[in-house]
């Protein structure tokens, strides 16, 4: 059996999340898609003052989407901007503590990157 | 016997005595590629071992060699599909190739603003997409034909889109990557034919699975791809009756496809080579017949009664399962070997790859078929598609790792 990429901690992330939903008060809404395997997140975030106040994501996306979206939260939430921008891909991999094959990587920095590609906005 | 694990044809295919993450590979995405038997791999080591050179050039006896193999591949293949001369049969690179030589050669030189062209919106994207660029250089106007909740081409919509008049080409696969529903295509180009418009049918999906004749059909351009039929990637035919070809341009120019170069203009070679500019794929040509060959071999019939049965074991287990659903026709006895699903809650990415872990190759996305998932409103789906060498053992693993995969994230 390879590496089963299904560890315990990766489910804990998907099966019970903290930051799935959706921000009412978000000052910045986000699509984050992946067409080939059918991801499509939904993030909003709340930012006053170059401070990442809040942050939600939904959607329909697998479990390696899913579980870094809400690592994504637990990095984020409450940290200045520049903390993001400056959060690498490397990092985020390592966070998500299991090892990935080259198209599941895809999914993994799908709302990482979708955040980065939209930083001029933030 | 085929169906058990003392399937005769297992043994002609190496790649399915390795092992994928310690298990036996279970490989059920031939729709997308199958995999190749010995006698097709031989050919192209022969080519290149004993007549490597290239074709219509030299006179040298290697090149003479190449040539007669490359002619007598292209022969098989006319015969294999009842085309009437092997003149009709032309290599490219694949069935998108070969789509796009009829859009960008036929179509875009016999048609004119506001011609219709209808399609099929269950569709891969390789026969919409390159329809959609010559809709907009065209001005040409695209009418859609839905399915009903089998999978099923509504007819009555083509009559209706037909009688609304203007309609020039219908364009639609023969099977479905994604349904597997079987197009009658011999209805289709009754009714097309009688408004005087002409049928393109996608075949990818098709050839080698059922026994296909293009002069029965009657369609006017046919598409297919070598690498679905046991062939090497990287050839493709398209055939075209002759009339349909004599009025294509070339879409690739230089080498091989001229007759004579001026320096302003030139004048193009006869059918086929017209379309066959550069050198061609040779090896894969004759790495095609040899697939042809050996499909002869086995017999369409059975491949035919082999999916089929395949089918009946399958989907039963397949509905048994509690949030699974299939997409297109329940009746198994209306499909092709394919069933494409999804699992309530569970990502079509997450399937899959729990279903690698235990060895099982399968198929997970939209299947270059966007329109189609839209139009379901899913957003992805995971396909299991068979051939001559799949077993119920095949079956049993993908079930076994469907249920793991419930299991796990459920
Ligand atoms: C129905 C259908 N049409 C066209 C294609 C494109 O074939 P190719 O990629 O070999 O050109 C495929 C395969 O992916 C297909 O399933």
């Amino acid at each position: 059996m390879e590496d089963n990429i299904y560890r315990e901690q990766l489910m804990e992330l998907f099966k019970n999340p903290a930051y799935r939903g959706h921000l009412n008060n978000a000052t910045l809404t986000l699509n984050a898609n992946n067409p080939m395997c059918g991801d499509e997140l939904i993030i909003t975030l709340a930012i006053k003052d170059g401070v990442i106040k809040d942050y939600r994501y939904d959607g329909e996306a697998c479990a390696v989407s899913l579980a870094s979206a809400e690592i994504l939260g637990e990095q984020i939430i409450g940290e200045p901007i520049t903390k993001l921008i400056s959060l690498t891909k490397e990092e985020l991999l390592k966070l998500l503590g299991v090892q990935l094959t080259t198209s599941r990587v895809k999914c993994a920095l799908l709302p990482l990157e979708t955040l980065k590609d939209a930083s001029t906005q933030l | 016997m085929e169906q058990n694990q003392n399937n005769p044809y297992i043994k002609d295919f190496p790649i399915l005595f390795r092992t994928v993450n310690s298990n036996r590979l279970t490989y059920l995405d031939n729709a997308a590629t199958t995999q190749k038997p010995t006698a097709v791999i031989a050919a192209l080591t022969d080519f290149y071992t004993q007549h490597n050179a290239n074709v219509h050039r030299g006179i040298h006896t290697l090149s003479e060699e190449a040539t007669d193999m490359y002619e007598s591949a292209r022969e098989k293949i006319a015969q294999f599909i009842g085309a009437p001369t092997s003149s009709e049969i032309i290599f490219t690179s694949g069935s998108t190739e070969s789509l796009n030589l009829v859009v960008a050669g036929w179509a875009a030189n016999n048609l004119v603003s506001n011609d219709v062209v209808v399609l099929n919106s269950t569709d891969h994207h390789s026969n919409l997409v390159a329809w959609q660029m010559l809709a907009k250089t065209l001005d040409l106007k695209l009418k859609y034909l839905s399915v009903d909740a089998n999978g099923e081409l509504d007819l009555v919509q083509l009559k209706t889109y037909l009688n609304e008049g203007n309609v020039k080409v219908v364009s639609t696969s023969h099977i479905s990557n994604v349904l597997g529903t079987v197009n009658n295509i011999k209805e289709i180009c009754k009714l097309a034919h009688a408004v005087g418009a002409k049928v393109v049918v996608d075949g990818a999906q098709a050839v080698s699975h059922i026994p296909v004749n293009v002069q029965s059909l009657d369609c006017d351009f046919y598409a297919f791809s070598g690498h679905k039929m046991f062939g090497p990637m990287g050839i493709g035919v398209l055939f075209g009756k002759r009339s349909l070809l004599e009025n294509t341009n070339p879409i690739k120019f230089g080498g091989g496809m001229i007759s004579t170069v001026g320096l302003e203009s030139s004048t193009w070679a006869t059918i086929p080579e017209r379309f066959e500019g550069g050198t061609p794929s040779v090896a894969d040509a004759i790495g095609l017949g040899a697939a042809v060959d050996y499909i002869n071999n086995i017999g369409l019939e059975k491949i035919v009664a082999h999916e089929s049965s395949l089918n009946a074991y399958l989907i039963p287990k397949l509905n048994s399962i509690k949030g699974l659903h299939i997409l297109g026709s329940a009746d198994f006895t209306k499909r092709a070997g394919l069933v494409s699903f999804y699992v309530d809650g569970i990502h079509s990415h997450d399937v899959a790859s729990v279903l690698s872990t235990v060895g099982v190759a399968v198929r997970s996305g939209h299947h270059c078929a966007m329109p189609l998932h839209k139009g379901m409103s899913i957003a992805s789906s995971t396909r299991a598609s068979y051939h001559i060498y799949n077993t119920y053992a095949d079956m049993d693993a993908l079930v076994n790792g469907i249920n793991t995969a419930i299991k796990i994230l459920g």
